[in-house]
């Protein structure tokens, strides 16, 4: 994909050293290369997406007939299927263009953005606008002559834009770059949809074999199975469940389905066919099964009488650990059994060396922590404390190859932590999320011990264990990773627009609603690792806000920031 | 690069099937959760012997 292409920031310009045009205004401000206009075009078109799939619901036109109805029912499953169609092409396309990438980047990066085109794509998104007012607000007047224009105002919005961000003429070059993946786009994105409604059709059946497998398990364990085929509600006298359509096991098997066709096409040089293909139906009967599995634990767990448990974090975060746990163990399969895989065995005495091992692990060690805790928790975390303990002993495991880290920081590190800590109050003040500021009631109604062991582990894992990992993640691993394949060979202090982007957005992303804070505080903790080119000024900054915040949390009450 | 081609083809895929939010995989937990999967994947794959 193009936005992996790095970029140096403080590359010379290619016009240098004439830094203004005519008009006064700096050329950098009215042109850019390549990478920069795709980011801008995502950048837009992902907000307005969430602006318009926020206002917009399509449900207010169902039972409508005609032009109008037809945009109601086939509205999303288009979305989703343009939604396919550009990420199919981005990842398969990107091979075919990285060559040409630096002589188009180049061109453009003299070349002026024509202005008029961004004005004709706001022109046409107001319209938009304008025209889904009655369209959805379920007026009258919601002829087919309105959603022709609406379609019109919408589809002239997509061009203008797209065409504002990237010349036509740079549109067909890379066009006719990208060879075959326009055939894999349209393939997926035609069939996506189809898979969608035909699944849909698939939820009746798949229920009664998930309820039939259910009443199975758990009939073996404890007596007195109640069960009602006909609402497809089981469980016991204390606790029972209805399988909803969504509960069938089908979400699992539609991304086991993606996941293994993908992991099998992606890496089909490294094994045999046809025999691979047998890890496909392999994979989705485990993960259907488990989901019946999942169900079945669900009722014991309620059953014992951890009804919150069950019907909070459990029912959560069963379907992702199961999914996680099946594709790992299919990629390890597909990795190490000779008669699937043609990667030559390694020597017995061969030395095994993972370099990247020592900078992901704690942090994925405070994932998967995390997410067992969630899974056991009800309305509130009480193992929170197990992801200190899985990164403390992450941090153990690999502390040989930190020792060789420059652990040491300066004033910078403090300073910007402390701007990241006010920042993070700021939005969230303008977000209004403080006015939710109240202990959760299961920690008040504790014990005093209970209330201080949990809160001085919360806290230790916020200042020490979370920035280390993080840092060591995201800026240690991923900035680096993102400049070259050998990351430990890039400079600390070496930057690049899309790598510490690209880590930003993705540490950002992590911080769920408070993604724009995140991914700031990301640039910042980079700057900071930049500043002397030590990783420990990165961890401090990170460690500095964390601990702010933790006395803003402690002293101040300010419980939402936890 | 290949990798992550596939990790985003996957994050796509999902995030477009859980269009609507649905028990058995919760939409609010996917990006921690194809973060862990993704990552432990490519500790996976960077094994190497020498």
């Amino acid at each position: 994909m193009s936005v992996f292409f790095p970029i140096v920031l403080n590359a010379p310009y290619r016009e240098s050293p004439a830094p203004l045009l005519e008009t006064g205004v700096p050329r950098r401000l009215v042109s850019a290369g390549l990478i920069p206009r795709f980011l801008g075009l995502v950048t837009l078109f992902v907000l307005e997406l969430i602006v318009i799939s926020t206002w917009l619901d399509t449900s207010a036109l169902d039972g409508k007939g005609g032009l109008v109805g037809a945009v109601g029912v086939w509205g999303p499953y288009i979305l989703q299927a343009l939604l396919v169609f550009a990420t199919v092409l981005m990842a398969f396309g990107y091979s075919k263009v990285k060559e040409t990438i630096p002589h188009i980047g180049d061109r453009l990066a003299g070349a002026p953005f024509a202005w008029p085109l961004l004005a004709a794509h706001c022109a046409a998104m107001s319209a938009f606008a304008f025209f889904s007012s009655p369209l959805f607000g379920g007026a009258s007047v919601a002829s087919p002559l309105l959603v022709l224009l609406w379609l019109a105002a919408g589809i002239g919005g997509i061009v203008a834009g797209v065409v504002f961000f990237i010349p036509s003429t740079t549109l067909r070059e890379l066009s006719d770059s990208v060879g075959s993946a326009w055939i894999y786009a349209t393939a997926a994105a035609v069939v996506t949809p189809l898979l969608v409604i035909a699944s849909e059709r698939l939820w009746k059946p798949a229920t009664a074999l998930t309820f039939e497998i259910v009443k199975l398990l758990v009939g073996n364990i404890v007596n007195g199975v109640v069960t009602n085929p006909v609402t497809n509600t089981i469980g016991t006298h204390k606790f029972r469940v209805q399988i909803a359509p969504g509960c069938s096991g089908l979400e699992g098997v539609g991304l086991m389905l993606v996941f293994s066709v993908l992991w099998l096409w992606f890496f089909r040089s490294e094994y045999k066919f046809p025999r691979a293909l047998l890890l496909i139906p392999a994979g989705v009967i485990v993960i259907f099964f488990l989901n019946a599995v999942r169900i079945a634990a669900l009722i014991l767990i309620g059953d014992a009488g951890a009804r919150s448990i069950a019907v909070g974090g459990f029912h959560s975060q069963a379907g992702w650990i199961a999914f996680n746990g099946v594709a790992l163990g299919l990629a390890c399969l597909a990795h190490r059994v000779p008669w699937i895989s043609s990667r030559q065995a390694p020597a017995a005495v061969a030395v095994v060396e993972n370099p990247v091992a020592a900078y992901l692990v704690p942090f994925l060690a405070i994932l998967a922590a995390g997410m067992v805790s969630r899974a056991a928790s009800g309305s509130f975390e009480w193992l929170y404390p197990l992801r200190f303990a899985a990164a403390a002993g992450a941090l153990v495991l690999f502390r040989r190859h930190y020792a060789a880290m420059n652990w040491r920081f300066g004033w910078v590190a403090p300073v910007a932590g402390a701007l990241v800590f006010i920042l993070w109050i700021g939005l969230d003040r303008v977000a209004g999320k403080h006015a939710i500021d109240v202990m959760p009631p299961a920690l008040m109604a504790s014990s005093d011990g209970a209330r201080t062991a949990w809160l001085v582990l919360r806290t230790l894992a916020a200042v020490i264990t979370v920035p280390i990992a993080e840092e060591l993640a995201f800026r240690g691993f991923l900035l680096r990773r993102l400049v070259s394949a050998d990351f430990e060979s890039v400079s600390l202090q070496r930057w690049t627009f899309v790598a510490v982007a690209a880590s930003s957005v993705a540490f950002g992303l992590l911080h769920g609603d408070r993604w724009v804070a995140g991914t700031i505080a990301g640039v910042l903790y980079a700057g900071a690792q930049k500043w002397r080119g030590r990783i420990g000024d990165a961890v401090v900054a990170h460690g500095v806000t964390n601990a702010l915040i933790a006395a803003w949390v402690l002293w101040g009450g300010h419980w939402s920031l936890w | 690069m290949k990798f992550v081609g596939m990790m985003l083809l996957v994050a796509g895929m999902s995030s477009a099937a859980m269009a609507a939010a649905v028990p058995e995989i919760d939409s609010g937990s996917s990006i921690s959760a194809l973060t862990l999967l993704s990552g432990a994947l490519l500790v996976i794959r960077s094994r190497k012997t020498k």
